[in-house]
């Protein structure tokens, strides 16, 4: 199935977690957030999210300047 | 402290209590708030200036550092013979002269798990302006165990990042989103900055504060995350959750309450 990763369009399988997801991308974990269709999931629940067709992930680094 | 508008200050502050949203009343709520504001670089000038220029009653100020030349293309309080002095201090005899109604009180000390609760605990709002993820940290657990909404702003290149946390029961905190935090987080001083960009941080930082404060909007129910883009100016507006499991609040009395 298809999702959007960071504005890309990616083919998955339909099994995916978000923790899936970011395992098979090596995304380092550090200071990360992930999102899905704009609503912010927390870490302990990435392993239990299951993507669906036409999500639109959201990754993103906190930034700590000002 | 005296509550009722004084002449001038009614003039003042004029085309403000004409939106009926704020009001007189919103107003006085402006005018009795006490205001914390963590970091007087980047984000906390235009902050702190807007805050006071809308006439928040009280204003804590807090910086360590002085004033460098390398700083005034953003940190706009500041003038170019004030170069070596405190920012905080500096800030205050600035804003001062800009707003005297307003009541200043100056920390020139460094946030730490020493000094972090009481700082928090005298204020009914915090702004983080601050430059690097130890000390977001300490203001976020300090806000988490005293329950004070949070306003936290971020800037670094051209991306920011604007977080409204009320710090409510169904509210989450800094670490329900960011679970872990590196050691050695970019800063200006490696990557550079945007000046506009960290204006527009801080002065959504304010333009929230204010919000808050006389209670327009929904601000006290939602927390909020707002990314922006200043490359192709696209801001993304992101919902946020508790995380059951968060190393900071779970556990904590602002997690127990019945409706949780
Ligand atoms: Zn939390």
């Amino acid at each position: 199935m298809r999702i959007k990763l960071n504005n890309e369009i990616v083919e998955i399988e339909s099994s995916f977690t978000l923790q899936i997801l970011l395992d098979k991308y090596q995304i380092s974990e550090t200071g990360l957030a992930a999102a899905i269709n704009d609503t912010v999931i927390p870490h302990s629940s990435w392993a239990s999210t299951t993507l669906s067709e036409h999500d639109e992930i959201t990754l993103f680094q906190a930034i700590a300047g000002g | 402290m005296n509550v009722a508008l004084s002449q001038p200050e009614q003039l003042r502050y004029a085309r403000q209590m004409l939106l009926p949203e704020l009001g007189e009343n919103g107003q006085l709520r402006l005018k009795q708030a006490h205001v914390l504001i963590i970091g007087m670089g980047g984000l906390g000038c235009p902050a702190a200036m807007y805050l006071a220029a809308a006439g928040v009653g009280s204003l804590v100020i807090v910086d360590f550092d002085t004033v460098e030349r390398s700083n005034l293309h953003r940190q706009i309080l500041y003038q170019e013979h004030q170069i070596g002095r405190n920012k905080a201090q500096q800030g205050a005899i600035n804003l001062h002269a800009m707003a005297p109604d307003v009541s200043y009180q100056v920390v020139r000390e460094k946030v730490t798990a020493d000094n972090v609760f009481s700082l928090v605990s005298n204020v009914d709002l915090v702004l983080d302006c601050t430059d690097n993820i130890h000390t977001r940290l300490l203001i976020n657990q300090a806000c988490v165990n005293l329950q004070r909404p949070l306003i936290s702003g971020a800037a670094i290149g051209f991306k920011g990042q604007l977080l409204t946390l009320p710090m409510t029961v169904n509210s989450p905190c800094y670490q329900c989103i960011y679970h872990s935090t590196p050691d050695d987080q970019s800063s200006c001083l490696q990557d550079g900055v945007m000046g506009p960009l960290v204006g527009v941080i801080g002065s959504m930082q304010a333009l929230q504060a204010i919000k808050y404060l006389s209670q327009i909007g929904s601000l006290h129910q939602e927390a909020k995350l707002h990314r922006f883009n200043a490359i192709d100016m696209q801001w993304q507006n992101l919902a946020l959750t508790v995380d059951p499991n968060c190393p900071v609040c779970a556990g904590k009395p602002l997690r127990s309450k019945d409706a949780y």
